[in-house]
């Protein structure tokens, strides 16, 4: 082999070995992983239902709520104050800044259906590290069950269950109103910012 | 911080327009470096020239590397970028049909394009046997499914990690390393080849 | 009489360093890896769309394009092998290389070296529908992300190809 090449090679193996050492950036992940996990375990990084639509009967200024359905499905109905992010968009960088929320403004809440897709962009957010997201628990089928249409407790039941459905009944009376529309109340004041669909890593050759 | 076009949410023409000016970088280097040439591709097989072991393998370390050090500097994020992810005995099986490809056809799709591209007639050829494979594969698509994308529990699944480093049970970096200094003895040993197994006749000719 | 001046060849080492750069911009810029096959998909899904539309919508390999607003031709791998095809020809025209010429061994004919080169690209394109991906999108990206079946479709391609080399050796050498 030829004196460059010889040298080439010693060049090539030390930068090998410089890799080697680099620390990985990927590590903050993967310990975070940990935490992660810990956090779904113990459900902390759940909203309940009855809690969301206290903090929205008060006007909580700080309450997010995220839709992260369809564009489709957000137009059919949604929570009142509620922004829609479709799950695929979540990545999209005009959306960063809010969800990092540097500032930690908000108390943000991932809503769909049920928790599958919230629950994943969760997942997303909080791998990146964002803080104060959290996923509706039972997601809109729960709203649904607990705020739409409230259950009467049997008279077995104890008198939590009770005193949980009459404030429920509270909850009914303000976001329906008696009004035939179960729909979104008031969404108006919510900024509706259309953007393109950006299309995520997909396959090499295929 | 890349992928640019996914972070900075640029146009899908713009990603098209990036994506010809990738090509045109690609194929200018494949012909360079003589891959236009099915008998000096087909020499790696025989000793002859063992210059596509030489480009592919440079490549394949030099863009390996420079991911490790641009993740390192925090350029690139790399939970964004594609890792291929075939299925294992997928990729086994069409690997090794390849393969026999590679020996009788004497190109691979990319090269062969670039071959096209100055006249090499049996690169034209070789294009059109490869658009007839494909098709004649869509009339087999669904036997092949379970092997594609294999169920969980099947004959063809396989549980394993999707990057070799996890697969193997070491760290990213150390299997960089591992593979820059296997990348070096494989070059020895193919400048050894060329020696033993010097054809100038061909050489001269191609 | 002068003999028409041709260039070598890139040094392979120097080529390598520069495919890796370009394998990386693309990672860089795109998110993704170079690939060839996934183009030469597209063009036959295009192919069969406009041809036989009843059965493209029928068949699980066509109907998600057949259903699909954009063309198949819309593509990122489409119009990136387009490049190739410019790059190719740049090269060649720079390096003085542009003819017309089928490459083969002089043991054989034209003719056996094209049927071969048919039979080859059948194969690479069956193969690569299964591996999705050739060369260039599974065994060159996926090493370069430290993929898994980057690497098991790496050593398929290479490794058959030199089990069979000896029953081959007439076309080549």
């Amino acid at each position: 082999m030829s004196k460059p090449l010889r040298i080439l090679a010693v060049i090539v193996i030390l930068a090998g070995i410089s890799i080697a050492f680099l620390p990985e950036r990927n590590n903050v992940v993967q310990l975070d992983a940990e935490e992660i996990m810990f956090e779904m375990k113990t459900e902390s990084n759940m909203e309940s239902v009855d809690n969301l639509a206290k903090m929205l009967i008060e006007k909580d200024p700080t309450l997010l709520i995220i839709d992260v359905r369809t564009a489709e499905e957000f137009a059919e109905f949604s929570l009142p104050g509620s922004m829609n992010i479709p799950l695929e968009q979540i990545l999209n960088p005009d959306w960063k800044d809010l969800l990092e929320d540097f500032a930690g403004v908000y108390h943000k809440v991932f809503v769909s259906n049920g928790t599958s897709k919230a629950s994943e962009a969760w997942m997303i957010c909080r791998r990146q590290g964002f803080k104060n997201n959290y996923v509706l628990k039972g997601g809109l089928n729960e709203w649904f069950n607990l705020v739409i249409h409230p259950e009467k407790p049997k008279s077995t039941e104890d008198t939590k269950a009770m005193a949980d459905y009459q404030r429920r009944l509270g909850f009914q009376q303000f976001f329906t109103g008696g009004k035939a529309s179960v729909g979104s109340i008031d969404n108006s004041a919510v900024p509706t910012i259309n953007i393109k669909k950006k299309k995520g890593p997909s396959g090499g050759c295929g | 911080m890349g992928p640019i076009v996914q972070n900075l949410g640029l146009s899908t023409e713009i990603n098209f327009l990036i994506a010809f000016l990738l090509g045109i970088g690609f194929g200018f280097v494949l012909e360079q470096a003589g891959f236009s040439s099915s008998r000096r591709l087909a020499g790696m097989f025989y000793g002859y020239d063992t210059t596509v072991l030489k480009v592919f393998f440079t490549a394949a370390i030099v863009a390996m590397a420079g991911l490790f050090f641009m993740n390192y500097l925090e350029m690139i994020n790399l939970n964004q970028v594609y890792v291929h992810d075939a299925a294992i005995w997928a990729a086994a099986i069409g690997g090794i049909i390849m393969g026999g490809g590679f020996i009788m056809g004497g190109f691979c799709p990319g090269t062969s394009v670039s071959a096209a591209a100055i006249g090499k007639v049996d690169a034209i050829f070789f294009l059109g046997g490869l658009l007839l494979g494909i098709f004649v594969f869509g009339f087999f698509a669904p036997m092949f499914s379970g092997i594609i994308s294999p169920e969980e529990g099947s004959y063809w699944f396989v549980d394993s990690h999707k990057k070799i480093s996890d697969a193997l049970g070491v760290s990213d970096s150390i299997f960089a390393l591992l593979l820059i200094v296997m990348a070096v003895c494989m070059f020895v040993f193919g400048e050894w080849l060329e020696k033993k197994f010097a054809r100038p006749d061909i050489t001269k000719e191609i | 009489m002068l003999e028409k001046k041709k260039w070598k060849y890139m040094n392979p080492y120097f080529a390598g360093t520069l495919l890796g750069l370009v394998l990386l911009a693309s990672f860089y810029f795109a998110g993704q890896g170079l690939g060839a096959s996934g183009a030469g998909k597209k063009v036959v899904v295009t192919s069969v769309i406009a041809v036989a539309p009843g059965y493209a919508e029928n068949s699980d390999f066509y109907k998600d394009f057949a259903a699909s607003e954009h063309s198949p031709m819309y593509d990122w791998l489409v119009f990136q092998v387009l490049g190739v095809l410019l790059g190719g020809f740049l090269s060649g025209a720079l390096a003085g290389r542009l003819t017309w010429k089928v490459e083969r061994s002089p043991k054989i004919s034209r003719r056996k070296r094209l049927i071969f080169a048919v039979i080859g690209g059948m194969l690479f394109g069956f193969g690569a529908q299964l591996a999705k991906g050739c060369t260039s999108g599974a065994a060159l990206s996926g090493m370069a992300t430290l993929a898994l079946s980057g690497f098991v479709a790496m050593v398929g391609i290479f490794g058959t190809a030199f089990m069979l080399s000896f029953l081959f050796k007439k076309l080549w050498v």
